[in-house]
C-alpha cells in the first residue's frame, strides 16, 4: 500500500455515530431557540452600568487625551503584519495607502475611560481591505496572559449591517519571517520546549490592537467610508474564553483614508484542465482581486458503513486556490495570503472570485504573474510547503 | 465556507449550524484520536459547538476558524480526560463496536487502535484537519521538529499495520 493510500484511509469519510450526532443536534436546537443575549451572558456577568467614552476623531470632546506628536513609525503590529521593510513602509506612505489617524490639528486623538486610553494610530487602506492600529495605554494583562476585547462593533456609513467583515486582536510581538518567528524586542521567540513566547506589551508599556476590515462585498468601496468603532471591555483570554477585567466602552468615529490605485489587468487564461478561467485582476500593494468563471460542479464520494453498504456523499468542487505572485525578478511569493474571500460572490454562481489581502506589501508594477495551485507541493526541511513552478498554474499579466 | 463563517459571525444560527455540521467529520476524528469512546467524543463535540457559538465574535480571522475550533475541541478533550483521571493507552481503546452498528467505520477505527496515541492525534490534525506542522506544534505545545518526527513515525506505523514496508511512498 502506498503512502497515498495510507493518507486516503485517514481521510476517508466515516459515518458519525448516532450518539455523537444526537448530542450535536441537541446543541444546534438550543442555539436556534435561544437568543444571543442569553448565551453570551455566560462570558461573565456585567456589573452595573457600562461606562462610556466617545469622541469623533475630528473633534476633541470631554475625556479625551491627546498625544504630543504624530506617531511616526506605524504601529509595530501593522509593520509586523505586513512584514514591512523600511523601504516598503515608505512606499505605502508615499502612495497614501498608509496614513496616520489624526484630528484636524494633526494630532492623534485618544479616548480615555477607566483611566485607560485607546488611541487610533495608523491605517492601511485600499478599496477592499483596511487595517487599523490602536494603541492601548493603561491596561497591562497579567504576565503570560493574552489580552482580549469583549466585544467589537463596527458600523460603516451608519449601517450596522453593511457588507463587511471585521476581525481584531492584540499584536503579540511575534513576526513571521518565512522561516519561523522572531520577537520584536529581540528576545527569544521560542522557549526550551519550542513554544512561542508572545510579548504583548511594547517598550512604552502599551498594547496594540489591530482591526482588519474585509470589504470585498462592499460595493461602494472602503475609501472615504465613515467608520464607527466601539470596543467594549478589556480582559484576558483563557482557552478562547474571555475573562473580563475592565468594563468600559471606547468609541471612535473615523474616516477610512487610503488609495484606490490598483494595477488592472484583463486576462483570458485557463487554469489547465481544472475548468477555471480568469478574466480580470486588480493588484494593489496590499491585496489581490481576481474574477473568473468556474462552472459549479459537485462530486460524489463513496464510503462504506459498518454493514458494507455504500453511501454517497455530495460535495462541491473548488477552483484551484490562489497561491501567490511571481515577480519580475523571478522570485515566487507564496504563503502571502492574509485573509479574504474565495468562491461565488452571489447566488447566481456564475462568477468566481478570489479576493485576498496579502503580506508582505508588493509593488504591483513588479508583479509578472499570478500563481494558482495545481498540486500540493512537497514539505521542506522546515515542515512547510515549498512551491515550485511545476506545482503552480502561472498566469502572466498582460 | 468563508460565506458561512461570515454569516455565522453575524449571529446567523442557520449558517453556524451548517458550518459546524460541515466540521463533524474532522471533529469526530480528532476527538476519537484523544478519547476512549463515542460517548466522551459526543460530550467534547457538543461542548465545542456551544463554545464556538458563544465565542464566535472573538475569532480574529475567518481563515483561522479551523485552527481556533480545533483548539477549543482539544481543550474540551483534555478536560474530559482530566475528569476521567486516566489516559487511554493504545491497548485500552474500546473494542470495536458491533458490526451491525450502522454508524461506524470499522476499518478506520481499527487503524486508530493500531497507532500509538502520540502519533494518532498528529496524523489526524495533519491529514484530516489540514493543519500545518507549525499550527500543530502551537496547538499541542510541542516543537515543530517533534511534530514532523511523529508524522513520519506515524506513517511508518500505519504502513506496518498494512504489512507494507515504506519505500519512498511509491
Amino acid at each position: 500500500m502506498r503512502e497515498k493510500d495510507i493518507i486516503e484511509n485517514l481521510q476517508r469519510e466515516i459515518i458519525i455515530p448516532d450518539i455523537v450526532q444526537a448530542k450535536a443536534d441537541q446543541v444546534f436546537r438550543k442555539i436556534q431557540k435561544e437568543n444571543r443575549k442569553e448565551l453570551t451572558m455566560r462570558a461573565g456577568k456585567r456589573k452595573g452600568k457600562l461606562v462610556w467614552a466617545a469622541v469623533a476623531a475630528a473633534v476633541l470632546a470631554l475625556g479625551t487625551t491627546v498625544c504630543a506628536a504624530v506617531y511616526k513609525y506605524g504601529g509595530r503590529g501593522l509593520v509586523a503584519e505586513f512584514r514591512m521593510t523600511p523601504e516598503e513602509k515608505q512606499i505605502l506612505e508615499e502612495k497614501e495607502y498608509m496614513t496616520p489617524i489624526v484630528d484636524e490639528a494633526g494630532m492623534h486623538a485618544g479616548v480615555t475611560c477607566q483611566d485607560i486610553t485607546i488611541t487610533p494610530m495608523q491605517m492601511i487602506v485600499d478599496q477592499r481591505f483596511a487595517w487599523l492600529s490602536f494603541q492601548v495605554k493603561g491596561f497591562v494583562p497579567e504576565e503570560g496572559k493574552e489580552p482580549g476585547v469583549y466585544m467589537r462593533r463596527i458600523t460603516v456609513d451608519g449601517d450596522e449591517y453593511a457588507a463587511i467583515q471585521s476581525y481584531g486582536g492584540f499584536y503579540d510581538g511575534l513576526r513571521y519571517t518565512g522561516d519561523g518567528f522572531v520577537r520584536d524586542d529581540g528576545e527569544q521567540a521560542y522557549d526550551a520546549e519550542g513554544r512561542l513566547i508572545p510579548e504583548y506589551v511594547d517598550e512604552e508599556g502599551c498594547l496594540e490592537y489591530i482591526i482588519e476590515i474585509v470589504g470585498t462585498d462592499y460595493e461602494k468601496g472602503l475609501i472615504g467610508s465613515s467608520l464607527h468603532v466601539e470596543l467594549e471591555g478589556l480582559g484576558t483570554m483563557d482557552k478562547a474564553e474571555y475573562i473580563p477585567d475592565v468594563e468600559g466602552v471606547w468609541a471612535f468615529d473615523l474616516e477610512l483614508k487610503g488609495s484606490d490605485a490598483v494595477r488592472k489587468t484583463t486576462l483570458s487564461a485557463m487554469l489547465g484542465d481544472s475548468g477555471a478561467t480568469l478574466e480580470y485582476a486588480e493588484i494593489s500593494p496590499i491585496s489581490v482581486y481576481v474574477i473568473g468563471e468556474f462552472p459549479l460542479q459537485k462530486e460524489e464520494t463513496e464510503a462504506e458503513n459498518g454493514k458494507g453498504e455504500t453511501m454517497l456523499h455530495e460535495t462541491f468542487v473548488h477552483a484551484p486556490d490562489f497561491a501567490g505572485l511571481k515577480m519580475k525578478d523571478g522570485s515566487l511569493l507564496t504563503c502571502i495570503i492574509n485573509g479574504g474571500t474565495v468562491g461565488y460572490p452571489d447566488s447566481e454562481q456564475e462568477v468566481y472570485r478570489w479576493a485576498y489581502s496579502i503580506t508582505p506589501a508588493v509593488d504591483p508594477e513588479e508583479v509578472e504573474a499570478l500563481l494558482f495551485q495545481k498540486s500540493t507541493p512537497e514539505l521542506n526541511d522546515r515542515g512547510t510547503f515549498e512551491y515550485k513552478e511545476e506545482d503552480l498554474y502561472v498566469v502572466p499579466l498582460e | 465556507m468563508d460565506k458561512l463563517i461570515k454569516r455565522a459571525l453575524r449571529r446567523d444560527a442557520d449558517a453556524f449550524t451548517e458550518l459546524m455540521q460541515a466540521q463533524m467529520q474532522s471533529m469526530y476524528k480528532t476527538a476519537r484520536a484523544m478519547l476512549r469512546d463515542d460517548e466522551d467524543a459526543a460530550d467534547a463535540i457538543s461542548e465545542t459547538i456551544l463554545m464556538c457559538w458563544e465565542k464566535m465574535e472573538q475569532l480574529k480571522r475567518p481563515e483561522f476558524f479551523k485552527t481556533w475550533m480545533i483548539r477549543i475541541l482539544i481543550n474540551e478533550c483534555h478536560d474530559i480526560l482530566r475528569q476521567r483521571k486516566r489516559m487511554y493507552p493504545v491497548e485500552e481503546i474500546e473494542e470495536m463496536p458491533e458490526a451491525d452498528d450502522a454508524y461506524t467505520n470499522v476499518e478506520w477505527l481499527e487503524t486508530m487502535r493500531g497507532l500509538d496515541e502520540k502519533y494518532r492525534l498528529v496524523l489526524i490534525l495533519y491529514y484530516v484537519n489540514g493543519l500545518s506542522t507549525t499550527q500543530i506544534g502551537s496547538l499541542l505545545h510541542i516543537p515543530v521538529s517533534t511534530v514532523r518526527t511523529r508524522l513520519a513515525r506515524g506513517r511508518d506505523q500505519m504502513a506496518q499495520l498494512y504489512g507494507v514496508k515504506r519505500n519512498g511512498g511509491k
